[in-house]
């Protein structure tokens, strides 16, 4: 079932100096799980997606993206081949428009971002400019359309990286901490739009709130100081002696 | 501002007909406006739009200028021919240039441009033979449309700048806010993330350097033809700081603000360089009151005062504080 396997690490390692921030991690992700990444503040889950998503090097291992090797593929190639993600602090165009921004990612999918000669108006450009506002109607955003992303909320700009990341048309879906920073009206709907994302979807998702995770994943892994000390079903991760000394024990669970 | 089709031919009729009422002195005074015009909308590309602030702009004039000049002086008079080699020059220079300056960034992207466009200009100002050194290329004949339509009359060659200044205008008007034009503005606003959207973002850094040279190639053509010389002077560096600082001064990333910085610049110049020879001073603190006072430019004081004037009432709701306001909420962990 080779094909299945939408990714697949093995021994990858991110030194930053001598500091070992991630230290052979090893795992393969089938097409369509629902995996949840946790781990301790520091654990070092951002700088595994950032090697995925091809934002920082390994230092060793290599990383295989449906069969190839990646390890030195930029990552806006990634991106055109279906590994999209979302950052754990909000990064945007802060000085366009909402719908500017999305229209960035619907123009490239769309095969239309090299065209030159007309502007990017409703009239010249119907069909993604509809497919914008369907996506806004759909997270309940279309007030904010015309609104410079620097002036809205943090929440709000948290959902339109969750919006652009799901128009980019992913294969393998990123997500870094979504719903950090955010109400639990916000969450909840998150996490709702996150569950009806066609089930072909492959995500990947780091979240602090380990109740949310647990109820929403197939799979759960446990970095702790970088390196993978449990992966399995939500139920077997939860019963997990090791787990349970870091998230019960000394250490302070991520945002308690 | 976008509107430019509804006002645009308006203007241009009016440009017609300025002709038939001012003198040459005013004519030659808005050629010489339009054809920086199109040399500042060139570095606008740059600047403004894709956020490269470049102090080498000048290298793509000379180039063009040189190139119209030389090709008028050794094969045809012709004007197509002459803005040819004018592109083609530049073109060329651009791709060269843009290859190892677009790696660099911010600061260092400026210094690399200043360095290659003082190369230029060191090799125009030392290959005698070709460039005529610092005494500049001379001897260009009145240039002709072909058909021997020559453009010997400074009203002709007003006309014929006049319509490829409209065409340069209409075709940025489109290409500013076009799919490929937005893809600049995400650099500008946020490269990092461009990349992370799915952009090379160093292919349209160089795409926009080669489309900013060229036109500025174009400029410099249309100089000789107006001018019929070109010195070393046109060259160097504070050429490329007087392009910039019309950019600036007129409203970085606007259609109209490099147009109008353009006039603003052509115009002071002539008012003050009659009667005082360090007029590059005057408009270095043009400048430094406008980076502090108004650092969006004409085309910024022009929207504020708009807004002010003709929205009154919308005013209540527009005034400092968006609608939406942002909650400062702080990130638990680092990113
Ligand atoms: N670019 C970097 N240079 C040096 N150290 C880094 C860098 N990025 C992350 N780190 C360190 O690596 C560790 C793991 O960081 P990170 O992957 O962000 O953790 P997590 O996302 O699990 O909270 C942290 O100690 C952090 O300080
Ligand atoms: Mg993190």
């Amino acid at each position: 079932m080779e094909k299945d396997k939408i990714l697949s690490l093995k021994g990858l390692s991110k030194h930053f100096g001598g500091i070992k921030v991630i230290e052979h991690v090893s795992l393969d992700v089938t097409a369509g799980e629902r995996v949840g990444l946790i781990g301790p503040n520091g654990a070092g889950k951002s700088t595994l997606f950032n090697m995925i998503a091809g934002d920082l090097e390994p230092s060793g291992g290599t990383i295989h993206y449906y069969g190839d090797r990646i390890n030195s593929m930029p990552n806006y190639k990634r991106t055109q081949k279906g590994i999209v993600r979302t950052f754990q602090k909000n990064n945007l165009m802060m000085g366009l428009t909402v719908r500017e921004n999305i229209l960035l990612v619907l123009q490239r999918i769309n095969q239309k971002h090299t065209q030159w000669w007309k502007q990017a108006t409703p009239g010249n450009y119907q069909l993604l400019f509809e497919h914008a506002g369907s996506l806004l109607h759909e997270w309940g955003l279309e007030e904010y359309s015309q609104t410079k992303v620097k002036d809205l909320s943090y929440g709000v700009q948290r959902q339109i990286e969750m919006i652009m990341a799901i128009a980019g048309n992913p294969k393998l879906l990123l997500l870094d901490e979504p719903t950090a920073g955010m109400s639990q009206v916000e969450t909840d709907q998150i996490i709702s739009l996150i569950n009806k994302l066609p089930v072909e979807v492959t995500i990947m998702m780091i979240e602090h709130d380990v109740d949310v995770l647990f109820g929403n994943t197939d799979r759960v892994i446990v970095l702790h100081a970088g390196t993978l000390i449990a992966d399995g079903s939500p139920e077997q991760v939860r019963e997990n002696p090791e787990v349970k000394e870091i998230y019960m024990g000394k250490e302070v669970i991520a945002n308690a | 501002m976008r509107n430019l089709p509804v006002k645009g031919p308006l203007l241009f009729l009016i440009m017609v007909f300025v002709p038939f009422f001012l003198s040459i002195f005013y004519v030659n005074l808005l050629t010489e406006i339009f054809i920086l015009g199109v040399f500042a909308l060139s570095l606008n590309i740059l600047v403004g739009q894709t956020g490269m602030v470049s102090l080498g702009h000048a290298a793509f004039f000379g180039a063009g200028a040189y190139a119209a000049g030389l090709a008028a002086i050794h094969v045809s008079t012709n004007t197509f021919l002459s803005i040819a080699a004018g592109l083609l020059a530049a073109f060329l220079l651009a791709v060269i240039i843009g290859l190892f300056s677009t790696k660099a960034n911010g600061f260092y992207f400026l210094m690399l441009t200043l360095a290659c466009s003082q190369i230029v200009y060191s090799i125009i100002y030392q290959w005698r033979t070709v460039t005529g050194g610092s005494n500049g290329l001379t001897g260009i004949a009145p240039i002709d449309l072909g058909a021997n339509i020559v453009l010997s009359n400074q009203v002709w060659v007003y006309y014929f700048i006049l319509v490829v200044f409209t065409i340069v205008l209409f075709l940025i008007n489109r290409f500013l806010h076009s799919p490929l034009g937005s893809v600049l503005i995400g650099i500008r606003e946020n490269e990092e993330r461009m990349k992370s959207i799915g952009y090379n973002t160093a292919l349209y850094k160089n795409i926009s350097f080669i489309i900013a040279g060229t036109l500025g190639g174009l400029s410099g053509s249309l100089y000789v033809i107006f001018n019929g010389f070109i010195s070393p002077a046109e060259v160097y560096w504070t050429a490329s700081g007087s392009v910039l600082i019309m950019v600036l001064i007129g409203g970085a990333g606007t259609l109209w603000g490099p147009v109008i910085g353009a006039a603003f610049i052509v115009i002071l110049e002539t008012l003050i360089s009659s009667y005082m020879e360090n007029w590059m001073m005057i408009i270095g603190a043009v400048f430094i009151i406008f980076v502090i006072f108004a650092p969006d430019g004409m085309v910024g004081i022009f929207n504020a005062l708009k807004k002010f004037f003709v929205q009154p009432k919308k005013l209540e709701v527009d005034a400092d504080e968006p609608i939406i306001k942002p909650i400062k909420q702080e990130t638990k962990m680092d990113g």
